[in-house]
């Protein structure tokens, strides 16, 4: 048994003890984050505006809705995930929520692919720039949200910090990109794919190494400040 | 736990004493036999201080220091599988040679007077640890004391240390 040196420990540690503030419940760093994605989207809108027809083309044909439920999944997935990864005793809740993330990635990009694949390519097909203003978008609709996540994980103990960083890149790029579809004026299939469905990839292409270095820059402040 | 997130010493004490044959539990249950469970056990009690104000009052404890204990075992296996990787690669001799005899040798006179302003103890963990390359368990030894005990006087120079000198240098 551990015996005498670790009581011996325990007494040293009690003599150390400051008081300190729990981190808050994930419950309302959730509501945070969706706060700052709220915020975000809404900047977005009031500059590029709402598309008129938003409803129409999301629901007239029935794949383009799925690729929103899969980008919504990933989005909530990915958040959640990210958030419970560095809370010891939340790992049932971050597997459960990064399961989903990527159930969702898995339908936006499927579904996505099969439009494209049996959708002939319109005429006035959307240019490179166009793909280009979106994914913009949907990253800097993100970038707040992801922010405000890594934030919170430099607070907490995150043992896999890739994984969480991963996880916050996927999820708030989702959640930029419905942002971005609300704007967007394009229907054309292949801009659906690449701009919107596979838009958590390109976020974890472009969030994942400004993210990591984020969240060593937090963890630092709060090791400065225990 | 919730006693001692406000400052509670005596509740602290008593919480951590109750939870040690539960730790000492997964860590066994988890290396077997190895000598070395008795330093993880005392690793788990300092990740657990410095991880208190992530435990929320309204949330069972076990699950919170399962989750840390486990982490620990996972953390001293790599390191275990790690420092086995360096010692297939590297001579005895070149690793006696790497140790620095005189640590003021390689200090500038500003971190010499950082150093020498810590208490004993603090600058002493620092020294061997960080500047004669020493493991925790080769310090602690030397120092008389447990890897736990020692690790958390490092961890106090090296908050003085950054304080004193900026987080730059460390």
């Amino acid at each position: 048994m551990s015996g005498g040196r670790a009581e011996d420990l325990i007494r040293e540690l009690a003599r150390d003890l400051d008081p300190v503030d729990p981190i808050p419940r994930i419950r309302t760093v959730v509501a945070g984050v969706a706060a700052l994605w709220f915020a975000m989207a809404g900047i977005g809108l009031t500059v590029l505006g709402l598309r008129p027809d938003l409803v129409e083309a999301t629901l007239q044909v029935r794949g383009v809705a799925v690729v929103f439920v899969g980008l919504g999944l990933a989005g909530a997935g990915g958040v959640i995930a990210a958030l419970a990864m560095g809370v010891p005793g939340r790992e049932v809740l971050a597997r459960s929520a990064l399961a989903v993330a990527i159930l969702g990635m898995v339908i936006a990009a499927a579904s996505g692919t099969l439009l494209f694949a049996t959708n002939p390519v319109a005429d006035a097909r959307v240019p490179f720039t166009g793909d280009l203003a979106c994914l913009t978008v949907a990253m800097l609709v993100g970038i707040l949200p992801a922010l405000g996540v890594v934030w919170f994980a430099g607070r907490t103990v995150p043992f896999r910090p890739l994984i969480l960083v991963l996880a916050a890149a996927a999820g708030t790029a989702s959640l930029g990109a419905i942002s971005a579809h609300a704007s967007c004026p394009h229907s054309e299939m292949r801009h659906l794919l690449v701009a919107h469905a596979l838009a958590p990839a390109v976020g974890v292409l472009l969030l994942t190494l400004p993210l990591l270095v984020a969240l060593k820059r937090f963890r630092l402040e709060r090791s400065d400040h225990r | 736990m919730a006693a001692a997130q406000q400052g509670d010493a005596d509740a602290y004490q008593r919480l951590l004493t109750e939870l040690l044959p539960f730790v000492s539990g997964i860590v066994r249950g988890r290396t077997g036999d190895d000598p070395a469970a008795e330093d993880i056990v005392q690793e788990v009690l300092l990740s657990i201080h410095t991880a208190r104000y992530t435990y929320r009052p309204e949330r069972p404890v076990e699950p919170w220091v399962r989750t840390i204990a486990r982490n620990a075992v996972i953390d001293w296996a790599r390191r275990q599988a790690r420092a086995r990787g360096r010692e297939s690669g590297v001579d005895a001799a070149d690793l006696a040679d790497a140790r620095v005899d005189s640590p003021s040798a390689v200090l500038s006179p500003g971190v010499e007077r950082a150093l020498s302003s810590l208490p004993e103890a603090q600058r002493q963990a620092v020294v061997m640890l960080k500047l004669e390359g020493l493991t925790v368990a080769e310090a602690a030894e030397r120092a008389g004391t447990t890897p736990g005990a020692l690790k958390l006087r490092a961890h106090r120079g090296y908050r003085a240390l950054r304080d004193v000198l900026g987080r730059d240098l460390l």
